[in-house]
């Protein structure tokens, strides 16, 4: 509940504070360096790692395959 | 479509807005990639390590490939796996000897052991959305894990929201005694956490949320919420000790529900020509444990404008990062002193209660420095990079010692290719 209402507090922040950007503005936003994960095979192989090493793991999408390293 | 357009079109496609601004509503190219990784943690402390010296901790090297590519042009599937192999010692219990008053921990070395896995999705774009299914497959010697997902994502507001959403469901099945003897009292007695663990399963269900927004031409925010909830065989079966009468050493509760808050910022600066990354995670379960990890990376472009350089594509990137990770301990955390107990015994056949000296359930902090070197080459890149990670009670405020914690070194180097 604190969450949600933490992410709906935020959402409504940003909203406010932009303005639109044109699809032909979004040159730099496309840029590979600007992904979320920029590097697909690093970000699955951090999340192994960390996942057998700490007590945390997950993030920024459903909970994926385990293994039997934690 | 030349290469440029392609790569072009490819990137454009990881924001929303630009979809309609390319002909095409999926991947225009297809990219292949490979990772070989080392990863090799410090010995065990000498002085804490109650064989009496230093053991070698695990060392692994892993082999990932990744291939995506466009079956039509709304249509792209994605295939990926990896294969790893790993030995060396890991941390078995720690616990306070008789007649001591520190803590100690005992390690036990691993043969050679190795992991595959195979994870295949497609996905379906339309003009300002995207739908995909996966299905993931983990095998080990030990160990098979098996999930399946869906997931998509719309773009609204001008297209300078995206929302996205998704669900996903796992079944893990154990088997950690190669040579399990149904019935054996004595494999009970001598190994009765692996006895016990034998052939016992658990499951995982998994709903996320997110939200994407575009603040300006160089930033983009999103935040997302995800929650899961897991039901099994949850406990560690390879943590059998000598202070527990024929019981197991661990014994953790049977579910898990875990809730986690994402945040994250993307901003270009253009006088800079480099894109900085903040990520924060909050993470809260029902074992008590809450941990923060702050991500913050810097990705600095290097184009030379020579001409050996332009006519060929070449560019650098070079991207460091830090990772702050705090946790707080699992409620049934404990290192057993046998100096309170009778005769040795620490745990006896009561195993109501939940009991576990697993190092990664205490209360620790950790930092990660890592450094990325990725070099342009027409439709080819190479990176390198290379991470050091500390894990140490201190760190998470924590007086208390914890030697089983890892510190390690990693070492990644790979290829790209687009066509």
């Amino acid at each position: 509940m604190i969450m949600k209402s933490a992410v709906l507090v935020l959402s409504l922040l940003i909203l406010s504070g932009c303005s639109t950007v044109s699809p032909w503005q979004r040159g730099t936003l496309a840029k590979p360096e600007m992904r979320w994960s920029p590097d697909v095979l690093e970000s699955t192989l951090d999340g192994h790692i960390y996942f057998a090493k700490e007590a945390s793991s997950g993030g920024g999408s459903a909970a994926g395959g385990g293994c039997g390293c934690n | 479509m030349n290469q440029k357009l392609k790569l072009l079109a490819q990137s454009a496609f990881a924001i929303p807005g630009m979809i309609a601004t390319a002909h095409a509503a999926g991947p225009a190219a297809t990219e292949a990639a490979y990772r070989y990784s080392y990863y090799s943690e410090d010995d065990s402390p000498a002085a804490r390590d109650d064989s009496g010296g230093a053991q070698d901790r695990y060392k692994i090297q892993v082999h990932q490939f990744h291939l995506l590519t466009p079956l039509t042009d709304k249509l792209a599937l994605t295939v990926e796996g990896s294969y790893e192999t790993m030995a060396g010692a890991s941390p078995v219990y720690t616990y306070v000897p008789a007649g001591e008053d520190t803590v100690y921990t005992h390690f036990s070395g691993a043969s050679q052991e190795q992991r595959y896995d195979l994870n295949v999705s497609g996905r379906v774009y339309g003009s300002t959305s995207d739908l995909g299914v996966g299905a993931y497959v983990s095998v080990e010697r030990d160990y098979l894990a098996v999930s399946g997902s869906v997931d998509g994502s719309i773009a609204l507001n001008d297209q300078m929201t995206t929302v996205s959403g998704g669900v996903s469901g796992g079944y893990d099945l154990i088997e950690p005694t190669s040579a399990y003897e149904a019935g054996s009292t004595a494999q009970a007695a001598n190994e009765p956490a692996r006895f016990g663990a034998s052939g016992q399963s658990k499951w995982q269900v998994s709903v996320f949320e997110g939200v994407g927004q575009i603040i300006d031409m160089n930033t983009a925010v999103q935040a997302n919420l995800a929650f899961t909830y897991k039901n099994g065989y949850l406990s560690d079966p390879y943590r059998d000790c000598p202070h527990a009468e024929n019981v197991p050493c661990d014994i953790r509760p049977s579910t898990r529900a875990i809730g986690i808050l994402g945040l994250g910022l993307r901003k270009f600066l253009p006088s800079l020509n480099g894109a900085l990354h903040a990520d924060y995670r909050l993470f809260v379960d029902t074992w008590d444990i809450a941990s923060h990890t702050v991500d913050v990376d810097y990705y600095q472009n290097w184009a030379p404008n020579w001409r050996l350089f332009t006519a060929n594509d070449i560019k650098f990137q070079l991207s460091p990062g830090i990772r702050y990770y705090l946790q707080s301990s699992g409620y049934f955390y404990e290192v057993p002193d046998l100096n309170d107990s009778i005769g040795g015994q620490v745990y006896n056949t009561d195993t109501s209660r939940y009991y576990s000296s697993d190092p990664r359930l205490a209360q620790y902090g950790a930092i990660a420095l890592k450094t990325r070197l990725r070099v342009d080459f027409r439709q080819f890149s190479w990176v390198g990079a290379l991470e050091r990670y500390v894990a140490n009670p201190e760190f998470g405020f924590n007086s208390s010692e914890i030697p089983g914690l890892p510190t390690f070194w990693r070492f990644t180097t790979g290829l790209d290719y687009r066509f």
